[in-house]
């Protein structure tokens, strides 16, 4: 495993131990789930509609309390009773819909929300709403709009920056491009990269957009019928197409490409252009 | 993933995957429904509302019906008992013997209120618990069948379908708030009552912007399909597939028939006879004497 990934860390943020969720339909969404995060990692879940990825995003933020196992996240076991106010300064969860996590009057009122819950005065809570909407590039002359009548990106920077505020040390965002244009799509992931590696939070994407993966991910964890099917570095993980063929999932198409060249002498774990070039470059 | 399932999640709520009761046609279901909504309101005394409680809840048991669901319901049964006893307490009935049980200051706890609280009381549970039954055991697709079997005209059901859709997207917003705010650190358990109730006001923003944006969805979407509203088609009447596929038959009409006959009996002993007025309660009739020291 490469070290950027953080594998090698000890430093454990998260610990999943023989995590099996149900809904109260009796269906059971996870099962048997056993894996850690490390502190400064950027993960990504994949995996077809339905296998259990934001369920067990749900989970890691305590919406969901386990069926069976546990979870600690920064040694917080999130099944206890009235953990919620500890367990959110650790984990933050960006839904897919911002409209469904904007429910404030104002931006500012918005932002404050969730310092406001851990009952900070509100010299301390201003000092959090700025800080989280200059890093979510908000400007202060929004604070007074109505976030409902912003569009759809600026939504979703102000539905981050209302988690920012939590200063949660890991961030799950339910499918953070989905619905955007390309532009929109970079500009989000390039703000969490920033997240990731100038601020050090730990992030958690749900994706299905394997570009994506391929571009901003470290960590890949591929589920499958609510169990997690493969886990590793996004190289090791795309090289192996069989066993993404079972989660209904397909790699870039770079990676594919340099797969069908493979009897050229192609990688089978290219994700990049840049890289598809150096290794069509050393062949010419 | 292969599970075993015993609940189906619907619009509205859960029924159960396989039910005894399913063995009737929706519309049987619905007078069932119609006639255990009315009983309650004909019955004063508390002691028959109570064992008709105790029937509803053998046919949650014979449905099959999750009894764990009906957990939720529990704080809306204290509510409305405390509301409507508080209420009486207050502003007490003038109905029957004034007998006065407790004086602190101004107010003053007569007992003719109290046993008129305990009746309405059990009238209201009853009332809710088999409109419970009826939601935990009908799909939307069921309640479509009924309405339709009565003749119901079609742009009503089909009004009814799309209202009943709302519903059940609206509930599912409102389930994902709630997790969003959990998501931020809110605790409702730390919130006094007063604060609990301006909380649910916040609510209000996010679920009527997501409506007024579905709603235009949907209308969009019905007029891209070249929706008519009516149940003719170029003069002929539109094919009804829900009907086609649960058609009524004798059986289901003698059914409803006989359930219908019970209720109109049901009633008259109350409307000519006062059989279940709460003058002949036995538990009201028993205290009474207590009271009176006879």
């Amino acid at each position: 495993m490469e070290s950027e990934a953080g594998f090698l860390s000890t430093d454990k943020i998260i610990e999943v131990k023989g995590l099996t969720y149900c809904y109260s339909d009796g269906t059971k969404a996870l099962e048997d789930i056993n894996i850690d995060f490390y502190k400064g990692q950027f993960i990504a879940f994949i995996g077809q509609n339905g296998c259990g990825k934001t369920t067990f995003s749900k989970c890691l933020n305590g919406i969901f309390k386990p069926t069976e196992g546990k979870i600690l996240v920064n040694g917080l076991d999130t099944a206890l009773p009235r953990i919620n106010k500890q367990l959110v300064e650790n984990i933050g969860y960006v839904f897919q819909n911002p409209d469904h996590q904007l429910f404030n009057n104002s931006v500012y009122d918005e932002i404050a929300y969730a310092p406001r819950n851990l009952k900070l005065n509100e010299e301390q809570v201003r000092e959090r709403v700025l800080v989280a909407s200059k890093i979510s590039g908000v400007s202060e002359g929004l604070f007074e709009e109505h976030p409902f009548f912003l569009v759809k990106g600026l939504r979703q920077r102000i539905a981050i920056a209302s988690i920012l505020s939590l200063k949660p040390r890991v961030i799950i965002v339910d499918e953070p491009t989905t619905g955007q244009d390309y532009k929109q799509s970079i500009e989000v992931m390039e703000f969490l990269k920033m997240l990731n590696e100038e601020l050090g939070h730990t992030i958690i994407i749900v994706t299905h957009e394997m570009d994506i993966v391929a571009q901003y991910a470290k960590r890949v964890v591929v589920m499958n019928d609510g169990k997690v099917l493969t886990d590793g570095t996004v190289k090791e993980v795309f090289a192996n197409p069989e066993l993404l063929e079972q989660a209904n999932v397909k790699p870039p198409q770079i990676t594919r490409l340099a797969q069908a060249l493979k009897s050229y002498g192609f990688k089978n774990n290219v994700i990049s252009f840049d890289e598809m070039c150096e290794q069509w470059e050393s062949r010419v | 993933m292969a599970v075993e399932r015993k609940m189906q999640k619907t619009i509205i709520g859960f029924v159960p995957y396989q039910s005894p009761i399913y063995a009737l046609h929706p519309l049987v279901r619905l007078v069932i429904f119609l006639v255990t909504g009315f009983i309650p309101l004909f019955v004063e005394i508390p002691e028959v509302n109570i064992l008709f409680l105790i029937a509803i809840i053998g046919l949650f048991i014979y449905s099959k019906v999750d009894l764990k669901k009906l957990k939720m319901y529990m704080p809306m049964v204290f509510t409305v008992g405390l509301f409507i006893f508080v209420t009486y307490l207050f502003f007490p009935i003038a109905k029957g013997e004034k007998i006065l049980l407790y004086q602190l200051g101004a107010v003053k706890l007569y007992y003719n209120s109290i046993m008129w609280a305990t009746c309405i009381y059990f009238r209201i549970i009853a009332l809710l618990f088999a409109s419970i039954f009826y939601f935990s055991t009908n799909r939307e697709r069921d309640m479509l069948i009924a309405f339709r079997s009565l003749k119901m005209p079609f742009v009503a059901t089909y009004f009814l379908g799309l209202s009943l859709r709302a519903t059940g997207i609206f509930m599912e917003d409102y389930q994902i708030i709630r997790e969003a705010e959990q998501a931020r650190g809110l605790d409702v358990s730390d919130l006094s009552f007063v604060g609990k109730i301006k909380h649910f006001s916040m609510y209000m923003i996010p679920l009527f912007t997501l409506s007024i944006r579905r709603c235009e969805e949907i209308s969009v979407g019905l007029y891209s399909k070249g929706t008519v509203i009516s149940n003719k088609i170029d003069g002929r009447k539109r094919p009804d597939y829900l009907m086609s596929k649960n058609p009524v038959t004798q059986k289901d009409i003698f059914y409803s028939a006989a359930i219908v006959l019970f209720f109109l009996a049901f009633c008259s002993l109350q409307v000519f006879g006062g059989v279940f007025s709460l003058d002949n309660s036995p538990i009201n009739i028993a205290i009474l004497k207590l009271l009176k020291g006879g």
